[in-house]
């Protein structure tokens, strides 16, 4: 996703647009988000062509500014790469829950579970708060007919004000974890989901293809060049298998969720 | 021997001039249940806390507190922790974990309990309290009712012998309310757990508590016998006898008319208001009552405009201004003379006149010696006062209020219920949603039911 490899993140891409249709999402909302993608690109090409003049084939010239082939394709590079990390954020999004976090991190750092449960309620409580308020403003006509920065202005102390009382909501926030024996003694850690040796499996097979991704594109196994040419290298067997690798680490997501889908309709017809 | 006893405990805040508590004696049975009552900032808080030793405050104590013949002090803080517990009056601030099921298991992972314990405890915590269909949603996601159920239930969580609660039903609606009060009661008689609940409503609790103690400038004394529970009464009856005519007498002039307006939020959506009418006269205090997603909020909104209904006519004579359920929310400085002077420099008062409007405001809704007050320091009264406050500063003649005597005591409702006759008698008019028929009685001179998307009177 983050390689500077365009190649790497066109598959990047394309297997986050399959998870997302693989975890539910309707065709037509997949397509949607493709076509997005695609302009987003193109949208980049554009602006990295108006920025740089590097590279060697010239499209074409205007005012003896040349626009080339070279600078569009670290545009659309660019592109890709934004658009994946969107699409795998969304992703993580619909399929992880903050518990699934808190209880990755609960057995080995207890105190820090809990830090991340806290800001979990914190954030969106925060957020809450703001627009109330920011909304309360507005009703009284404080943004009515302002010029751009007043009301920036009084956005920013609203949201400052909003911050300040939450903090002082935390104190009574503490004083219940104060009740509930917060450190008094060392913590245990209750969760419902339990840890298979299928997650040790996966876990496994995602960590072998990460290094090997990482250390083939590191020690440039594989290379993607855009000036002054545009160039993929790879080496014949090293580069071919992290490739292979890369496209392991990012199917595994999709892979999982259709082994999920086809178990589930399975046991269905059984009934 | 008693599971609670009390003797001679007096305590002085650290930077306190005076004792909040004096020689404070009294004990508890096991399974008893005890209301403590008095006027705000007259130490029912103090006392609470100080037989939790894990949130005492900081001062001087004297005195003792013991819990089956044992000091509360030198017990070990995890057993005293799983011995006492409490609950805050706020459902909002003392909850800790995103999630429903985290915030259950939050007490006794603290107390280092075994996972296979704590979950076997989260499931029979969570059928007695028929909480199960909501263990997996995220705390946000709950209403104020249900976080404060939460609250009770993840107290039960850690098995305590006694529950101390602090005014655990300002911020709730009648309705959970009174569901609220029957748990605590099944918790009591069921379980066996010694209840203190600290309530400035005493008499909600007629018949279900076993006594009463009042603390007055610090001292605690029994009134058993002064609680007098309420008299049955005939709901609707009662709301709808504000519309006789007597107390509508000489307000002809019109101030809202709605005219079969509907509203729904999505195309798919079913309609939240259904063809709604209803017509307030001028210088009315007119209560809006219904239960909770009838849609009263929704209704003031499309008055104020901040929603747009798909068809019907709303006239106003006059500008409206709203007060929303949180007043807090109208104040962005420190102290309501900043706010208000703030206010007004924003929406082009000449600064000649800033001192002067502020002045006029403040006496007329009697929040003068507020004025210089930081917000943090301010009562729930005492904020909304402020807030309206504000909304006079608008020049608004039509006032909208989302549930204002939410958080607020009975001292605090009834000043509000004379503000608003007053407010009525200098012509402006009063509209608001709540969910307290009594205090709707109280104050209003009209009052309707928003029910199925319309408004009966």
């Amino acid at each position: 996703m983050f390689v500077d490899n365009m190649a790497l993140r066109g598959i990047s891409l394309a297997l986050a647009l399959i998870a997302l249709a693989a975890n539910g999402h309707p065709f037509g909302k997949v397509v949607k988000l493709f076509l997005g993608s695609l302009i987003s690109c193109v949208a980049f090409a554009i602006l990295n062509c108006l920025i740089s003049h590097n590279g060697a084939t010239v499209l074409f010239s205007i005012n003896r500014t040349r626009f080339t082939l070279e600078a569009a394709v670290f545009g659309l590079s660019i592109g890709l790469m934004l658009a994946g990390t969107a699409f795998w954020c969304l992703f993580i999004t619909d399929e992880s829950s903050s518990d699934d976090l808190v209880y990755l991190t609960g057995r080995t750092m207890p105190k820090f579970s809990v830090l991340i449960t806290v800001t979990l309620r914190y954030i969106p409580e925060i957020i809450r708060t703001f627009r109330e308020t920011f909304s309360a403003q507005k009703m009284l006509g404080v943004y009515d007919g302002r010029k751009f920065y007043t009301r920036a202005a009084v956005a920013s102390k609203t949201f400052m004000t909003v911050v300040e009382r939450s903090l002082e909501d935390a104190l009574e926030t503490s004083i219940a974890m104060q009740a509930k024996g917060f450190g008094t003694r060392g913590r245990t850690f209750a969760r419902r989901q339990k840890w298979t040796v299928r997650d040790t499996v996966v876990c496994a097979v995602m960590a072998v293809a990460g290094i090997f991704s990482v250390a083939g594109t590191a020690l440039e196994w594989v290379t993607f060049e855009y000036y002054p040419n545009v160039i993929l290298y790879y080496e014949r067997i090293l580069g071919v298998l992290t490739i292979v690798m890369y496209c392991v680490l990012f199917a595994i997501p999709a892979a999982v969720t259709i082994e999920g889908r086809l178990r589930w309709k399975s046991c269905l017809s059984r009934t | 021997m008693e599971k609670l006893l009390v003797e001679n405990l007096s305590f002085r805040y650290a930077l306190g001039d005076r004792e909040v508590l004096k020689n404070a004696s009294f004990s508890m049975e096991k399974g008893g249940m005890a209301v403590v009552c008095g006027a705000s900032g007259s130490g029912k808080t103090t006392l609470l806390k100080l037989l939790c030793p894990a949130i005492a405050p900081k001062g001087e104590r004297t005195g003792s507190v013991t819990v089956d013949g044992r000091d509360i002090y030198a017990i070990p803080a995890h057993e005293a922790a799983s011995m006492v517990a409490y609950v805050a009056q706020n459902p909002e601030a003392q909850i800790v974990t995103d999630t429903a099921y985290g915030e259950l298991a939050f007490g006794p992972e603290n107390l280092g309990i075994k996972p296979e314990e704590i979950r076997r405890r989260i499931a029979w915590t969570a059928s007695y309290f028929g909480i199960e269909e909501w263990l997996d949603k995220k705390t946000q996601e709950l209403s104020g009712g249900q976080k404060q159920i939460l609250n009770l239930a993840s107290a039960i969580m850690m098995k305590p012998e006694i529950i101390l609660l602090d005014e655990p039903t300002t911020y709730l609606d009648p309705v959970m309310t009174s569901r609220f009060i029957s748990m605590l009661q099944s918790v009591n008689r069921e379980l066996g757990t010694t209840v203190i609940v600290a309530e400035h409503r005493p008499e909600l609790f007629a018949g279900k508590a076993d006594r009463y103690l009042t603390v007055e400038d610090g001292e605690v004394r029994d009134s058993s016998e002064e609680i007098v529970p309420p008299e049955p009464d005939m709901f609707y009856e009662r709301l709808f006898a504000v519309n006789e005519p007597e107390r509508r007498t000489g307000k002809t002039d019109r101030a809202l008319k709605c005219t079969d307006v509907r509203f729904r939020f999505r195309g798919g959506d079913r309609d939240v208001l259904k063809g709604l009418n209803v017509d307030i006269p001028k210088s009315c205090v007119y209560a809006l009552l219904g239960s909770n997603g009838a849609g009263k909020t929704t209704f003031l909104k499309c008055v104020t405009g901040e929603l747009k209904p798909y068809r019907g006519k709303i006239e106003l004579t006059g500008k409206a201004a709203a007060l929303p359920q949180n007043p807090i929310s109208m104040f962005i400085e420190e102290t309501p003379r900043k706010d208000f002077r703030n206010y007004l420099v924003l929406t082009g008062c000449p600064i000649k006149d800033i001192s002067s409007r502020i002045e006029a405001v403040a006496e007329k809704t009697g929040t003068a010696a507020l004025l210089d007050r930081n917000f943090l320091d301010l009562s729930g009264g005492e904020t909304e006062m402020c807030a309206v406050a504000k909304l006079m500063l608008t020049g608004a003649e039509i006032m909208l209020l989302d549930e204002p005597t939410k958080g607020l005591d009975t001292v605090s409702k009834k000043r509000l219920a004379e503000f608003f006759d007053d407010l009525s008698k200098q012509g402006m008019t009063v509209i608001f949603v709540t969910h307290d028929a009594e205090f709707a009685r109280e104050a209003a001179t009209g009052a309707g039911v928003l029910s199925g998307g319309v408004v009966l009177e």
